[in-house]
């Protein structure tokens, strides 16, 4: 086989190759929309369930912060806010 | 004086027994004789029969004058033919390449070939076929057919199944070849100095054999005694089964031809050296560079023959990767190992794991044109394995090349997991060219949290699809969808564990072994493995080109923009690819974590890259 012809042979293994890739992967981009929307509604079967959270005293809370503290967990949230909103 | 009769007591019972022993001699002599005689005859008879072994067609044709060729037996193959004894039943492998009438069948098939060319209109294109085909039929009828040894699996006195291989050979004007036993045999004579790096002509008796229905191993008390040679030559055999002798003997039974069998040995054994080396003062994918390594300095070792069909590794090789199970059996350690959340979390981005394998047909493309440099021939096949090294997935490429091009997969696997190694020095330079500063920094929205039930639905759905749409790459896609549903579903931890770590790390260390037993010199010291490592680290910069271009395509045609970066991870080298794409984005953005955005064309990189594999497969497969 002369060159030529090899070298039309890849060509055709390319075109071939990277429009079934293509479509393949298309197809699955499809198919995991659709599923994702379709399991939509039951989006928590199956989700392990978290451990009711113990209720503490809110004074007891606030009252084992030092005002440093508070100040710190203030600007922290602060700034997430902002981070968040892409400032 | 009780001295005295004791000493006569002796004495007389000594002469009683020199007067039977004399009474005895005279027998004893004859039968001793007759023995000798024997003895003597049964050597003979040896002696003859090795002399009367005929080296020749024409000597066998004289010695057994109802010779005839067994059709019957004979595989569609130009280089051996079976000829059969009708008396005895015995059949003898002779050599036969370059005789009249493989020449004539060579030319006819060439003329066939040119009279199609002709019909086309391709006048030029028959009178270079027909002008080829000419000056292959003389050159191979002035070297009287010479091929040369590259291994010999039997010897006298073996019984062999159907199945076996016997010999590797390279005639000239051919391709390097095994020979394969058809049906069962017991050896009953071999040509004398059929040994590695030995040339057959035209026309030589390669073995004698007997077709064989049955084996029974039992027998005869005392059939099996056997006396070690003389001294001189228990110490002949002795050099003679040495290492250095073997490579010695190799390279100068005809230097210019067989030297890549003995000193070749020598410099595989560097090779190896070099890649233990990588592996543990580099660092260089340790886990699988480090059993390669070590397996090819075990396939080189002379005479030991641990990579031939009898060897630990030739046995490996056989039933892990010929049969194609360790690579599977590696992509469902990485499916249980592998979060696809990234990529359902934000669907879109497997299309860039879909341009990415743009590297693979660009480097097979490119393998078929290093045909024009002389002393590379690459076919579709050998092209197409070359190609699936741009897929940057080791076991993919070891799975589709044991099944197009297993002479290249030791080169292969090799190159492919060295350039998997280097992703992190590779890829950077190419992502830069690419892209500007602007697009590097660019953020991306922060990934939905997928639910569990989508997770375990994912496997299922693309086992699905695969069988659906591309059933060649379900041995693949499947079991890597098989160990991906175990991590999600949650009920079956013990063998999610299983599968991401003892079972791979099982499967790596014979995999890395059965590869080593591939880097044998005379498969990787050739043009073509230089062919192969410069295709193999174009395939790689190729995919990392297209995978990043895509991402600017996609952010020209869509609102929501991706950061170009992330293409480069199309490749699928998981996690690899990933971490370089988000180390880069650092450089430029402290804040702008692009890791789990990067996940999602690395995993669907791996997808990708198997159903290329599977295109491959289903296009070349049939040749």
């Amino acid at each position: 086989m002369n060159l030529g012809s090899l070298i039309f042979d890849g060509l055709k293994a390319m075109v071939l190759g990277m429009l079934w890739v293509f479509c393949f992967l298309s197809i699955m981009i499809v198919c995991m929309k659709v599923m994702s929307k379709a399991l939509a509604p039951f989006s928590n079967f199956l989700e392990p369930v978290a451990p009711a959270p113990k209720k503490k005293k809110a004074s007891g809370a606030k009252a084992a912060l030092s005002p440093e503290d508070r100040v710190r967990a203030l600007a922290a949230i602060e700034a997430v806010k902002l981070y968040r909103a892409g400032k | 004086m009780r001295n005295f009769i004791l000493a006569i007591l002796f004495a007389f019972l000594c002469s009683a027994g020199l007067a039977v022993s004399a009474q005895d001699a005279a027998p004893l002599q004859a039968a001793a004789n007759q023995a000798q005689a024997a003895a003597a005859d049964a050597a003979k008879a040896v002696e003859t029969a090795k002399s009367a072994f005929p080296k020749k067609l024409s000597d066998l044709e004289a010695k057994i004058p109802g010779l005839k060729r067994n059709s019957q037996m004979s595989e569609p193959d130009e280089c051996f033919d079976w000829y059969e004894d009708p008396a005895t039943g015995h059949v003898y492998l002779v050599y036969v390449w370059g005789n009249a009438e493989t020449m004539a069948k060579f030319e006819a098939d060439a003329a066939a070939v040119a009279a199609e060319k002709l019909l086309a209109g391709d006048e030029a294109g028959a009178k270079l076929v027909t002008d080829n085909a000419k000056s292959v039929v003389e050159a191979t009828r002035a070297a009287k057919g010479y091929g040369l040894v590259y291994s010999v699996s039997f010897a006298k006195g073996k019984d062999l199944h159907d199945g076996r291989e016997i010999l590797i050979v390279k005639p000239v004007n051919r391709s390097k070849g095994k020979v394969i036993l058809a049906r069962s045999m017991a050896v009953e004579n071999m040509k004398d100095g059929l040994l590695v790096a030995s040339s057959l002509e035209t026309g030589d008796v390669v073995g004698e054999f007997l077709p064989a229905l049955l084996y029974n191993e039992s027998v005869r008390e005392g059939s099996q005694a056997k006396s070690l040679p003389g001294f001189g030559t228990a110490i002949n055999n002795l050099w003679h089964s040495t290492g250095i002798y073997d490579i010695y003997r190799q390279t100068t039974a005809d230097f210019s031809k067989t030297w890549i069998l003995g000193l070749g040995r020598l410099l595989m054994m560097f090779v190896a050296l070099i890649l233990l080396y990588l592996a543990i003062v580099k660092g260089f994918e340790p886990l699988l560079l480090l059993p390669i390594g070590f397996g090819a300095l075990l396939a080189n070792i002379p005479l030991a023959g641990i990579s031939g069909p009898d060897g630990l590794q030739g046995m490996i090789y056989m039933v892990g990767i010929e049969s194609g199970v360790f690579p599977c059996l590696i992509f469902m350690g990485v499916g249980a190992m592998t979060d696809f959340g990234p990529m359902l979390a934000n669907p879109r981005t497997a299309l860039l794991g879909a341009a990415a394998q743009f590297g693979i047909f660009g480097a097979l493309l490119g393998a078929l044109a290093l045909n024009v440099v002389p002393g590379i021939t690459f076919n579709i096949k050998d092209a197409a394995s070359i190609g699936i090294i741009g897929g940057a997935d080791g076991p993919t490429s070891i799975f589709v090349t044991s099944r197009l091009s297993p002479s290249l997969l030791g080169a292969i696997a090799v190159a492919a997991y060295s350039y998997m190694a280097l992703v992190p020095i590779i890829q950077p330079p190419i992502m830069k060219l690419c892209t500007t500063e602007a697009e590097r920094k660019i953020r991306m929205k922060q990934l939905r949290a997928v639910p569990k039930i989508e997770k375990i639905c994912f496997p299922v759905l693309i086992t699905l699809l695969c069988a659906f749409l591309l059933p060649d790459a379900a041995p693949l896609i499947g079991m890597l969808m098989l160990g991906n549903l175990m991590r999600e579903c949650g009920v079956v931890d013990r063998l999610s564990d299983t599968a991401q770590n003892a079972l791979i790390n099982i499967v790596t260390i014979f995999l890395g072994i059965a590869v080593g037993s591939k880097l044998s010199a005379e498969q990787f010291l050739s043009l073509q493995t230089l062919g192969i490592l410069v295709m193999g680290c174009c395939a790689f910069c190729i995919a990392t080109a297209a995978g990043v271009m895509f991402a600017k395509i996609m952010n020209l045609l869509s609102k929501e923009k991706i950061n170009p970066l992330i293409g480069a991870a199309g490749v699928s080298a998981v996690p690899m690819a990933a971490r370089v794409a988000n180390k880069l984005g650092l450089e430029y953005d402290s804040q702008n974590f692009l890791l789990m955005h990067a996940m999602g064309p690395n995993v669907s990189g791996v997808i990708g890259s198997a159903v290329a594999a599977g295109v491959l497969l289903s296009l070349c497969g049939g040749l």
